[in-house]
Protein backbone atom coordinates (compact mmCIF):
# COMPACT_ATOMS: atom_id res chain seq x y z
CA UNK A 1 0.00 0.00 0.00
CA UNK A 2 2.52 2.33 1.38
CA UNK A 3 4.12 1.19 -2.38
CA UNK A 4 0.87 2.69 -4.33
CA UNK A 5 0.61 5.70 -2.34
CA UNK A 6 4.40 6.45 -3.03
CA UNK A 7 3.41 6.41 -6.86
CA UNK A 8 0.65 8.33 -6.56
CA UNK A 9 2.43 10.78 -5.05
CA UNK A 10 4.89 10.81 -8.26
CA UNK A 11 2.20 11.02 -10.70
CA UNK A 12 1.93 14.76 -10.98
CA UNK A 13 6.31 14.63 -11.09
CA UNK A 14 5.57 12.07 -14.10
CA UNK A 15 3.49 14.17 -15.92
CA UNK A 16 5.04 17.44 -15.54
CA UNK A 17 8.41 15.51 -17.02
CA UNK A 18 6.48 14.03 -19.66
CA UNK A 19 5.54 17.59 -20.84
CA UNK A 20 1.81 17.96 -19.42
CA UNK A 21 2.04 21.70 -17.85
CA UNK A 22 -2.15 21.42 -18.06
CA UNK A 23 -1.91 18.59 -14.85
CA UNK A 24 -0.65 21.51 -13.04
CA UNK A 25 -3.20 24.32 -14.05
CA UNK A 26 -5.94 21.24 -13.18
CA UNK A 27 -4.07 21.05 -9.50
CA UNK A 28 -3.83 24.82 -8.73
CA UNK A 29 -7.97 24.74 -9.50
CA UNK A 30 -8.78 21.64 -7.29
CA UNK A 31 -6.65 22.70 -4.21
CA UNK A 32 -7.21 26.42 -4.47
CA UNK A 33 -10.15 26.77 -2.16
CA UNK A 34 -8.62 24.23 0.77
CA UNK A 35 -5.73 25.93 0.34
CA UNK A 36 -7.83 29.66 1.23
CA UNK A 37 -9.21 27.73 3.64
CA UNK A 38 -6.22 27.03 5.91
CA UNK A 39 -4.24 30.17 5.20
CA UNK A 40 -6.97 32.40 6.33
CA UNK A 41 -7.19 30.10 9.70
CA UNK A 42 -3.21 30.29 9.80
CA UNK A 43 -1.96 33.89 8.42
CA UNK A 44 -5.25 36.07 9.36
CA UNK A 45 -3.12 39.08 8.52
CA UNK A 46 -2.24 38.16 5.05
CA UNK A 47 -5.58 39.21 2.49
CA UNK A 48 -6.69 36.71 -0.14
CA UNK A 49 -4.32 38.52 -3.28
CA UNK A 50 -1.32 37.64 -1.09
CA UNK A 51 -2.90 33.98 -0.78
CA UNK A 52 -3.38 33.80 -4.43
CA UNK A 53 -0.05 35.06 -5.23
CA UNK A 54 1.16 32.38 -2.42
CA UNK A 55 -0.49 29.34 -4.20
CA UNK A 56 0.48 30.42 -7.81
CA UNK A 57 4.00 30.59 -6.84
CA UNK A 58 3.99 27.02 -4.93
CA UNK A 59 2.37 25.50 -7.81
CA UNK A 60 5.04 27.25 -10.45
CA UNK A 61 7.87 26.28 -7.95
CA UNK A 62 6.82 22.59 -8.03
CA UNK A 63 7.06 22.75 -12.22
CA UNK A 64 10.41 24.59 -11.81
CA UNK A 65 11.86 22.24 -9.35
CA UNK A 66 10.69 19.15 -11.51
CA UNK A 67 11.45 20.94 -14.69
CA UNK A 68 15.09 21.56 -13.60
CA UNK A 69 15.63 18.02 -11.63
CA UNK A 70 16.09 19.13 -8.88
CA UNK A 71 12.73 17.48 -7.39
CA UNK A 72 12.71 13.93 -8.55
CA UNK A 73 10.50 12.14 -5.86
CA UNK A 74 7.92 13.01 -2.88
CA UNK A 75 7.48 11.25 -0.14
CA UNK A 76 4.38 13.14 0.72
CA UNK A 77 1.00 14.21 -1.45
CA UNK A 78 1.79 16.95 -3.95
CA UNK A 79 -1.28 18.88 -2.47
CA UNK A 80 0.88 19.17 1.25
CA UNK A 81 4.11 20.06 -0.96
CA UNK A 82 2.75 22.50 -2.48
CA UNK A 83 0.78 23.67 1.14
CA UNK A 84 4.32 23.41 2.50
CA UNK A 85 5.94 26.35 -0.35
CA UNK A 86 2.68 28.37 -0.08
CA UNK A 87 3.35 28.42 3.60
CA UNK A 88 7.03 29.90 3.03
CA UNK A 89 5.76 32.38 0.86
CA UNK A 90 3.22 33.85 3.62
CA UNK A 91 6.27 33.67 5.80
CA UNK A 92 8.42 35.93 3.21
CA UNK A 93 5.60 38.40 2.84
CA UNK A 94 4.79 38.61 6.35
CA UNK A 95 8.78 39.01 7.78
CA UNK A 96 8.96 41.46 4.69
CA UNK A 97 5.70 43.30 6.21
CA UNK A 98 7.53 43.15 9.88
CA UNK A 99 10.52 44.71 8.37
CA UNK A 100 9.01 47.44 6.77
CA UNK A 101 6.22 48.34 9.53
CA UNK A 102 7.92 50.75 11.45
CA UNK A 103 4.50 51.51 13.49
CA UNK A 104 4.42 48.06 15.34
CA UNK A 105 1.05 46.87 13.34
CA UNK A 106 3.56 43.61 12.64
CA UNK A 107 6.51 43.44 15.11
CA UNK A 108 9.02 41.25 13.79
CA UNK A 109 8.94 39.11 17.39
CA UNK A 110 5.44 38.26 16.48
CA UNK A 111 6.23 37.23 13.39
CA UNK A 112 9.05 35.21 14.26
CA UNK A 113 7.23 33.43 17.56
CA UNK A 114 4.59 32.95 14.49
CA UNK A 115 7.06 31.29 11.63
CA UNK A 116 9.94 30.10 14.10
CA UNK A 117 13.01 28.56 11.88
CA UNK A 118 11.23 29.53 8.85
CA UNK A 119 14.21 30.89 6.31
CA UNK A 120 12.92 32.59 3.49
CA UNK A 121 13.40 35.04 0.92
CA UNK A 122 12.33 35.01 -2.99
CA UNK A 123 15.66 35.04 -4.55
CA UNK A 124 13.94 35.62 -7.75
CA UNK A 125 11.41 38.20 -7.63
CA UNK A 126 13.63 41.05 -9.84
CA UNK A 127 13.72 38.20 -12.43
CA UNK A 128 10.09 37.84 -12.36
CA UNK A 129 9.51 40.76 -12.12
CA UNK A 130 11.69 41.46 -15.42
CA UNK A 131 9.76 38.08 -16.69
CA UNK A 132 6.44 39.51 -16.13
CA UNK A 133 7.74 42.43 -18.59
CA UNK A 134 9.22 40.73 -20.84
CA UNK A 135 7.43 37.79 -21.65
CA UNK A 136 4.39 39.44 -23.80
CA UNK A 137 7.14 41.31 -26.03
CA UNK A 138 8.29 37.76 -27.02
CA UNK A 139 6.67 35.65 -29.81
CA UNK A 140 4.88 32.74 -29.11
CA UNK A 141 7.09 31.00 -31.74
CA UNK A 142 10.39 32.29 -29.96
CA UNK A 143 9.21 31.34 -26.66
CA UNK A 144 8.55 27.70 -27.49
CA UNK A 145 11.76 27.64 -29.31
CA UNK A 146 13.84 29.22 -26.58
CA UNK A 147 12.04 27.03 -23.96
CA UNK A 148 12.80 23.73 -25.67
CA UNK A 149 16.48 24.90 -25.74
CA UNK A 150 17.08 26.17 -22.29
CA UNK A 151 14.84 24.60 -20.10
CA UNK A 152 14.18 20.90 -21.62
CA UNK A 153 17.57 21.30 -22.87
CA UNK A 154 17.16 19.88 -26.22
CA UNK A 155 19.96 19.78 -29.25
CA UNK A 156 19.53 21.64 -32.16
CA UNK A 157 18.31 18.00 -34.14
CA UNK A 158 16.41 17.27 -31.60
CA UNK A 159 13.96 20.60 -31.88
CA UNK A 160 14.08 20.18 -36.07
CA UNK A 161 12.50 16.29 -35.49
CA UNK A 162 10.11 18.21 -32.84
CA UNK A 163 8.60 20.89 -34.37
CA UNK A 164 9.32 19.35 -38.15
CA UNK A 165 11.85 21.96 -39.28
CA UNK A 166 13.26 21.26 -42.62
CA UNK A 167 16.86 22.08 -41.82
CA UNK A 168 18.76 22.24 -38.65
CA UNK A 169 20.06 25.59 -40.00
CA UNK A 170 16.26 27.21 -40.17
CA UNK A 171 16.52 26.30 -36.32
CA UNK A 172 19.75 27.65 -35.94
CA UNK A 173 18.64 31.06 -37.43
CA UNK A 174 15.83 30.89 -35.56
CA UNK A 175 17.27 30.55 -32.38
CA UNK A 176 19.74 33.08 -32.54
CA UNK A 177 17.09 35.68 -33.54
CA UNK A 178 15.22 34.87 -30.69
CA UNK A 179 18.02 35.06 -28.10
CA UNK A 180 19.01 38.03 -29.29
CA UNK A 181 15.82 39.51 -29.26
CA UNK A 182 15.69 38.22 -25.68
CA UNK A 183 18.61 39.74 -24.96
CA UNK A 184 17.52 43.10 -26.52
CA UNK A 185 14.37 43.19 -24.94
CA UNK A 186 16.16 42.46 -21.25
CA UNK A 187 18.71 44.96 -21.67
CA UNK A 188 16.38 47.48 -23.09
CA UNK A 189 13.85 46.74 -20.01
CA UNK A 190 16.76 47.16 -17.63
CA UNK A 191 18.07 50.75 -19.43
CA UNK A 192 14.49 51.96 -19.14
CA UNK A 193 14.67 51.05 -15.50
CA UNK A 194 17.94 53.31 -14.45
CA UNK B 1 30.07 44.80 -31.76
CA UNK B 2 30.33 43.24 -34.40
CA UNK B 3 27.81 40.61 -36.84
CA UNK B 4 31.00 38.44 -36.42
CA UNK B 5 31.76 38.14 -33.56
CA UNK B 6 27.93 37.89 -32.66
CA UNK B 7 27.80 34.75 -34.09
CA UNK B 8 30.64 33.60 -32.54
CA UNK B 9 28.63 33.96 -28.71
CA UNK B 10 25.42 32.81 -30.45
CA UNK B 11 27.40 29.34 -31.68
CA UNK B 12 28.89 29.15 -28.48
CA UNK B 13 25.33 29.39 -26.20
CA UNK B 14 23.79 27.17 -29.04
CA UNK B 15 26.20 24.63 -28.33
CA UNK B 16 27.29 24.36 -32.15
CA UNK B 17 30.69 25.22 -31.49
CA UNK B 18 33.03 21.80 -31.74
CA UNK B 19 35.69 21.73 -28.90
CA UNK B 20 38.76 22.92 -30.67
CA UNK B 21 36.12 26.14 -31.59
CA UNK B 22 35.25 26.39 -28.05
CA UNK B 23 38.52 26.58 -27.07
CA UNK B 24 40.10 29.70 -29.64
CA UNK B 25 36.39 31.35 -28.00
CA UNK B 26 36.98 30.99 -24.16
CA UNK B 27 40.76 32.03 -25.18
CA UNK B 28 39.85 34.97 -26.73
CA UNK B 29 37.23 35.89 -24.22
CA UNK B 30 40.66 36.44 -21.37
CA UNK B 31 41.85 38.92 -23.83
CA UNK B 32 38.46 41.06 -24.96
CA UNK B 33 36.13 42.10 -22.42
CA UNK B 34 34.08 43.74 -24.66
CA UNK B 35 33.14 40.08 -26.21
CA UNK B 36 32.66 38.59 -22.21
CA UNK B 37 30.68 41.34 -21.51
CA UNK B 38 28.21 40.69 -24.22
CA UNK B 39 28.63 37.04 -23.59
CA UNK B 40 27.35 37.90 -20.15
CA UNK B 41 24.38 39.31 -21.33
CA UNK B 42 23.50 36.63 -23.88
CA UNK B 43 24.13 33.79 -20.79
CA UNK B 44 21.62 36.19 -18.77
CA UNK B 45 19.29 36.11 -21.54
CA UNK B 46 19.50 32.67 -22.23
CA UNK B 47 19.29 32.14 -18.10
CA UNK B 48 15.65 33.85 -18.44
CA UNK B 49 14.80 31.82 -21.23
CA UNK B 50 15.61 28.62 -19.11
CA UNK B 51 12.25 30.33 -17.12
CA UNK B 52 10.16 31.04 -19.69
CA UNK B 53 7.88 27.68 -19.08
CA UNK B 54 7.66 28.77 -15.57
CA UNK B 55 6.16 32.40 -16.43
CA UNK B 56 3.87 31.09 -18.75
CA UNK B 57 2.53 28.76 -16.31
CA UNK B 58 2.40 31.51 -14.26
CA UNK B 59 0.40 33.57 -16.84
CA UNK B 60 -2.06 31.09 -17.06
CA UNK B 61 -2.73 30.67 -13.34
CA UNK B 62 -3.14 34.02 -13.16
CA UNK B 63 -5.79 34.06 -15.91
CA UNK B 64 -7.28 30.90 -14.09
CA UNK B 65 -7.20 33.08 -11.44
CA UNK B 66 -9.26 35.90 -13.29
CA UNK B 67 -12.46 33.28 -13.80
CA UNK B 68 -12.36 32.74 -9.72
CA UNK B 69 -14.32 35.00 -7.16
CA UNK B 70 -16.41 37.60 -7.37
CA UNK B 71 -13.87 40.66 -7.14
CA UNK B 72 -12.87 39.93 -10.77
CA UNK B 73 -16.47 40.45 -12.26
CA UNK B 74 -16.31 44.27 -10.88
CA UNK B 75 -19.04 45.28 -13.37
CA UNK B 76 -20.99 42.50 -14.18
CA UNK B 77 -19.88 42.10 -17.65
CA UNK B 78 -18.14 38.92 -17.64
CA UNK B 79 -20.82 36.72 -15.76
CA UNK B 80 -22.77 35.59 -19.20
CA UNK B 81 -19.66 33.17 -20.17
CA UNK B 82 -19.92 31.68 -16.50
CA UNK B 83 -23.49 31.14 -17.40
CA UNK B 84 -23.34 30.33 -20.58
CA UNK B 85 -20.88 27.43 -19.31
CA UNK B 86 -22.70 26.72 -15.86
CA UNK B 87 -25.58 25.91 -18.98
CA UNK B 88 -23.82 23.47 -20.95
CA UNK B 89 -22.45 21.71 -17.94
CA UNK B 90 -25.83 21.16 -16.50
CA UNK B 91 -27.55 20.30 -20.14
CA UNK B 92 -23.67 17.69 -20.12
CA UNK B 93 -24.98 16.36 -16.27
CA UNK B 94 -28.06 15.56 -17.38
CA UNK B 95 -27.36 14.02 -20.77
CA UNK B 96 -25.19 11.86 -19.27
CA UNK B 97 -27.16 10.90 -16.25
CA UNK B 98 -30.46 10.96 -17.24
CA UNK B 99 -32.44 8.38 -17.64
CA UNK B 100 -29.86 6.71 -14.97
CA UNK B 101 -29.81 8.19 -11.30
CA UNK B 102 -30.41 12.00 -11.36
CA UNK B 103 -29.21 12.22 -7.85
CA UNK B 104 -25.54 10.95 -8.42
CA UNK B 105 -22.62 13.24 -8.47
CA UNK B 106 -20.53 14.48 -11.99
CA UNK B 107 -17.58 12.47 -12.79
CA UNK B 108 -14.75 12.93 -10.74
CA UNK B 109 -12.35 15.71 -12.09
CA UNK B 110 -8.58 14.22 -12.79
CA UNK B 111 -7.67 15.60 -9.61
CA UNK B 112 -9.96 14.97 -6.71
CA UNK B 113 -11.70 17.33 -4.81
CA UNK B 114 -10.06 17.88 -1.65
CA UNK B 115 -12.22 20.55 0.11
CA UNK B 116 -14.13 18.04 2.24
CA UNK B 117 -11.39 16.68 3.61
CA UNK B 118 -9.67 19.43 5.05
CA UNK B 119 -12.00 21.33 7.01
CA UNK B 120 -10.77 20.45 10.06
CA UNK B 121 -7.25 20.61 11.21
CA UNK B 122 -4.39 23.39 10.66
CA UNK B 123 -1.98 21.01 9.52
CA UNK B 124 -0.40 20.21 5.98
CA UNK B 125 -3.43 18.06 4.58
CA UNK B 126 -2.61 14.47 3.04
CA UNK B 127 -4.01 13.58 -0.09
CA UNK B 128 -3.20 11.82 -2.96
CA UNK B 129 -3.08 12.25 -6.40
CA UNK B 130 -5.14 9.20 -8.73
CA UNK B 131 -3.27 6.90 -10.63
CA UNK B 132 -2.76 7.86 -14.63
CA UNK B 133 -5.47 5.43 -16.29
CA UNK B 134 -8.19 6.34 -13.70
CA UNK B 135 -7.94 9.87 -14.98
CA UNK B 136 -8.45 9.40 -18.81
CA UNK B 137 -11.55 9.52 -19.58
CA UNK B 138 -13.78 11.42 -17.03
CA UNK B 139 -16.78 11.87 -18.58
CA UNK B 140 -17.36 8.08 -19.44
CA UNK B 141 -18.00 7.19 -15.69
CA UNK B 142 -21.58 6.47 -15.88
CA UNK B 143 -23.44 5.13 -13.16
CA UNK B 144 -25.13 2.10 -14.46
CA UNK B 145 -21.38 0.08 -14.80
CA UNK B 146 -20.45 0.98 -11.13
CA UNK B 147 -19.24 -2.67 -10.68
CA UNK B 148 -17.09 -2.00 -14.10
CA UNK B 149 -15.81 0.75 -12.55
CA UNK B 150 -14.85 -0.51 -9.24
CA UNK B 151 -12.69 -3.29 -11.04
CA UNK B 152 -11.40 -1.04 -13.13
CA UNK B 153 -10.22 1.37 -10.06
CA UNK B 154 -8.92 -1.92 -8.72
CA UNK B 155 -6.71 -2.14 -11.74
CA UNK B 156 -5.49 1.11 -11.82
CA UNK B 157 -4.92 0.85 -8.30
CA UNK B 158 -3.27 -2.56 -8.89
CA UNK B 159 -0.89 -0.85 -12.11
CA UNK B 160 -0.23 2.20 -10.14
CA UNK B 161 1.45 -0.19 -7.59
CA UNK B 162 3.77 -2.24 -10.09
CA UNK B 163 4.68 -0.18 -12.68
CA UNK B 164 8.12 1.49 -12.31
CA UNK B 165 9.64 2.76 -15.83
CA UNK B 166 12.20 -0.24 -16.47
CA UNK B 167 15.70 0.59 -15.70
CA UNK B 168 19.19 -1.85 -15.53
CA UNK B 169 22.64 -1.54 -16.20
CA UNK B 170 22.38 -1.90 -20.03
CA UNK B 171 20.97 1.38 -20.05
CA UNK B 172 23.59 3.54 -18.50
CA UNK B 173 25.73 5.83 -20.61
CA UNK B 174 28.51 5.57 -22.40
CA UNK B 175 29.30 8.86 -22.00
CA UNK B 176 31.67 10.11 -24.30
CA UNK B 177 31.70 13.92 -23.86
CA UNK B 178 28.33 15.99 -24.32
CA UNK B 179 29.13 16.60 -27.88
CA UNK B 180 29.69 13.18 -28.91
CA UNK B 181 26.60 11.99 -27.61
CA UNK B 182 24.47 10.17 -29.67
CA UNK B 183 21.06 10.05 -30.33
CA UNK B 184 20.03 6.54 -28.66
CA UNK B 185 22.25 7.95 -25.61
CA UNK B 186 20.52 11.01 -25.22
CA UNK B 187 17.09 9.28 -25.80
CA UNK B 188 18.34 6.98 -22.88
CA UNK B 189 19.42 10.20 -20.94
CA UNK B 190 15.93 11.60 -21.31
CA UNK B 191 14.32 8.63 -19.87
CA UNK B 192 16.50 7.95 -16.74
CA UNK B 193 15.60 11.51 -16.10
CA UNK B 194 12.32 10.42 -15.99
CA UNK B 195 11.40 12.96 -19.28
CA UNK B 196 9.74 10.68 -21.22
CA UNK B 197 7.99 13.37 -23.74
CA UNK B 198 11.68 14.17 -24.63
CA UNK B 199 12.77 10.50 -24.90
CA UNK B 200 9.62 10.06 -27.18
CA UNK B 201 10.73 13.06 -29.56
CA UNK B 202 14.46 11.84 -29.58
CA UNK B 203 13.07 8.31 -30.26
CA UNK B 204 11.77 10.00 -33.91
CA UNK B 205 14.69 11.80 -34.79
CA UNK B 206 16.71 8.15 -34.77
CA UNK B 207 17.76 6.68 -38.31
CA UNK B 208 15.61 3.80 -39.20
CA UNK B 209 17.53 0.91 -38.31
CA UNK B 210 17.69 1.95 -34.59
CA UNK B 211 13.94 2.47 -34.29
CA UNK B 212 12.93 -0.61 -35.49
CA UNK B 213 15.28 -2.41 -33.03
CA UNK B 214 13.54 -4.42 -30.24
CA UNK B 215 15.36 -2.98 -27.24
CA UNK B 216 14.92 0.74 -28.44
CA UNK B 217 11.25 -0.11 -29.09
CA UNK B 218 11.18 -1.98 -25.21
CA UNK B 219 12.64 1.92 -24.15
CA UNK B 220 9.41 3.46 -26.30
CA UNK B 221 7.10 0.97 -24.76
CA UNK B 222 8.45 2.17 -21.40
CA UNK B 223 8.01 6.03 -22.02
CA UNK B 224 4.71 5.56 -23.47
CA UNK B 225 3.27 3.75 -20.24
CA UNK B 226 4.86 6.12 -18.13
CA UNK B 227 2.56 8.63 -20.14
CA UNK B 228 -0.59 7.00 -19.67
CA UNK B 229 -0.26 5.73 -23.59
CA UNK B 230 -1.09 2.37 -22.65
CA UNK B 231 -2.57 1.32 -25.76
CA UNK B 232 0.32 1.98 -28.10
CA UNK B 233 2.82 0.34 -25.32
CA UNK B 234 0.62 -3.12 -25.66
CA UNK B 235 1.42 -3.15 -29.22
CA UNK B 236 4.73 -2.46 -29.01
CA UNK B 237 5.14 -5.08 -26.29
CA UNK B 238 3.66 -7.99 -28.28
CA UNK B 239 5.28 -7.33 -31.42
CA UNK B 240 8.65 -7.80 -28.94
CA UNK B 241 7.49 -10.87 -27.16
CA UNK B 242 6.87 -12.21 -31.00
CA UNK B 243 9.80 -11.87 -32.90
CA UNK B 244 11.78 -12.78 -29.24
CA UNK B 245 15.08 -10.94 -30.38
CA UNK B 246 15.26 -8.37 -27.28
CA UNK B 247 17.41 -8.24 -24.32
CA UNK B 248 14.60 -7.36 -22.88
CA UNK B 249 12.41 -9.92 -23.78
CA UNK B 250 11.46 -11.34 -19.95
CA UNK B 251 10.64 -7.44 -18.70
CA UNK B 252 8.51 -6.89 -21.67
CA UNK B 253 6.20 -10.09 -20.02
CA UNK B 254 5.74 -7.97 -17.54
CA UNK B 255 5.33 -4.92 -18.85
CA UNK B 256 2.78 -6.11 -20.92
CA UNK B 257 0.84 -7.55 -18.04
CA UNK B 258 0.85 -3.99 -16.47
CA UNK B 259 -0.15 -2.39 -19.81
CA UNK B 260 -3.11 -5.21 -20.42
CA UNK B 261 -4.23 -4.11 -16.86
CA UNK B 262 -3.85 -0.35 -17.41
CA UNK B 263 -6.42 -1.01 -20.14
CA UNK B 264 -8.70 -2.81 -17.55
CA UNK B 265 -7.98 -6.53 -19.56
CA UNK B 266 -7.32 -7.98 -16.56
CA UNK B 267 -7.96 -11.69 -17.99
CA UNK B 268 -5.06 -11.32 -20.68
CA UNK B 269 -3.05 -9.12 -18.30
CA UNK B 270 -2.37 -12.56 -16.73
CA UNK B 271 -1.25 -14.47 -19.70
CA UNK B 272 2.23 -12.93 -19.92
CA UNK B 273 2.46 -13.25 -16.14
CA UNK B 274 1.91 -16.79 -16.38
CA UNK B 275 5.22 -17.26 -18.42
CA UNK B 276 7.06 -15.11 -16.46
CA UNK B 277 10.54 -15.86 -15.54
CA UNK B 278 10.02 -15.58 -11.15
CA UNK B 279 13.71 -15.74 -10.88
CA UNK B 280 13.70 -11.83 -12.33
CA UNK B 281 10.46 -10.97 -11.40
CA UNK B 282 9.79 -12.08 -7.66
CA UNK B 283 6.97 -9.96 -7.45
CA UNK B 284 4.61 -11.49 -10.77
CA UNK B 285 2.89 -14.36 -8.59
CA UNK B 286 1.64 -11.77 -6.00
CA UNK B 287 0.61 -9.91 -9.03
CA UNK B 288 -1.19 -12.83 -10.99
CA UNK B 289 -2.58 -13.99 -7.33
CA UNK B 290 -4.43 -10.38 -7.14
CA UNK B 291 -5.39 -10.32 -10.77
CA UNK B 292 -7.15 -14.16 -10.50
CA UNK B 293 -9.31 -12.63 -7.52
CA UNK B 294 -10.35 -9.77 -9.97
CA UNK B 295 -11.03 -11.62 -13.05
CA UNK B 296 -15.19 -11.83 -13.56
CA UNK B 297 -16.16 -15.38 -13.15
CA UNK B 298 -18.11 -15.39 -16.06
CA UNK B 299 -14.81 -14.84 -17.82
CA UNK B 300 -13.53 -18.51 -17.65
CA UNK B 301 -10.15 -17.71 -16.90
CA UNK B 302 -10.17 -18.82 -13.28
CA UNK B 303 -7.85 -21.74 -14.60
CA UNK B 304 -5.49 -23.78 -12.33
CA UNK B 305 -2.37 -23.07 -14.97
CA UNK B 306 0.40 -22.09 -12.29
CA UNK B 307 3.08 -20.20 -13.08
CA UNK B 308 6.90 -21.49 -12.35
Amino acid sequence: MKEANREDNNQLIREIRGGNQRVLEVFYTSYRKAFFTWAGRNFPACDEAQFSEAWQEAVVAIYEQVSSGKLRELTCAPKTYAFLLARRYLIGILRQAARKDSRGLLPEDAVENQLAGEAWEDPWREEKILLDRVFPLLGEQCRELLQLKYERGMSVTEIQAHKKYQSANVVTASLSRCLRRLKDLIFQEKKEDQ
Amino acid sequence: MNDQAVARIERYLLDLMDPAEQRTFEGDLAGDPELAAELERYRKAAELAGKLGAQELRERLRSLDSGVGRKTFPNGRFWWPLFVLSAISGLLALLIYWPGEPTKALPEARLPSPAAKTQDSSALPETEIHPPDSLKNPGTHKPRKQKSEKRNSTEAELFAAHFVPYTDHTMELNLRGRSSLEVYDRMLQHYRKGAYQDALITFDSMEVRLRQNDNSLFVRANALMALGRNNEAQTLLEGIINRGQSRYLVPAHWYLALARLALGQTQQASLPLMQIDTTQFPQAPQLLRSLRRHIPKTGGSSNSTEIN
